[in-house]
């Protein structure tokens, strides 16, 4: 699997001014209402918190995956977010996050959820990769950096 | 240095909070903690590293423990994969 297939540049947000746990999710639900209307900003926003209350989705090193399952998704898609500042997100080594990926799932899937899981779990593990995204300054920007860093590795490897 | 080969058998396989749960049990332990799973190797408490295993239900995985409590440390990773790491299904 590859982020390509996963992201679309509507799913995409560098910036978000949000300074809280609770208002970072609330943006994110709402900004991926515009390009799925099919989703209430109001239930997505409620199945991202309910699954944060079972552990934060912060990975480390300032990078969160905030995911949920939903009926109405009809297939997985992913979306990424930056916040201006850091946030608390209470997270595994208790550093505030600024680069969220967002994996949205439908109810029955469960192989490629874990692939995708694993996806991002490598490109985040690549501190430049990860860097790009903090550097990238504007929505397109993020979108162009996340998809060719990920490019660049496969080259690579 | 101890070595045990386990299967997971939770339905969602090593997701991300099982993921989570694996590590803050590894990270209990003195000891270094591997985990290999379908070639792929990651440090046990490194939740990005175990995340990237994306080990299915049914994946055999293979589980290395090396250090001062070793013993305790495999047992209660073992532990924690055959309860489906507290899941219900």
């Amino acid at each position: 699997m590859d982020l390509g297939s996963l992201l679309t540049a509507s799913r995409v947000h560098f910036g978000l001014e949000a300074s809280s746990k609770k208002r970072v999710l609330q943006d994110i639900a709402l900004h991926i209402n515009r390009s799925m209307p099919a989703v209430s900003p109001e239930s997505l926003f409620q199945a991202l918190t309910a699954r944060e209350r079972l552990g934060s989705t912060g990975i480390g090193q300032g990078i969160a995956i905030p995911h949920c399952r939903l009926d109405c998704f009809k297939r997985l898609v992913g979306g990424l977010y930056t916040t201006r500042e850091p946030v608390d997100f209470t997270a595994v080594d208790d550093q505030p996050v600024d680069v969220f990926f967002i994996l949205l799932v439908p109810e029955t899937e469960k192989h490629l959820h874990l692939q995708a899981l694993s996806m991002l779990a490598e490109l985040c593990q690549d501190v430049d990769y990860v860097s790009r995204l903090r550097r990238a300054g504007d929505d397109r920007a993020l979108f162009v950096n996340a998809l060719t860093g990920q490019n660049r590795r496969k080259t690579e490897g | 240095m101890i070595n045990r080969q386990l299967t997971i058998i939770n339905r969602l396989g090593l997701h991300a909070r099982a993921a989570n749960t694996f590590v803050r049990t590894a990270r209990k332990f003195e000891s270094n903690i591997k985990i290999t799973a379908e070639g792929k190797s990651a440090d046990g408490k490194s939740i990005m590293g175990v995340m990237t295993l994306g080990a299915a239900q049914g994946t055999a995985v293979d589980l290395t423990a090396e250090g001062s409590d070793e013993e305790a440390a495999m047992d209660a990773l073992e532990t924690l994969i055959n309860n489906r790491f507290g899941e219900a299904e």
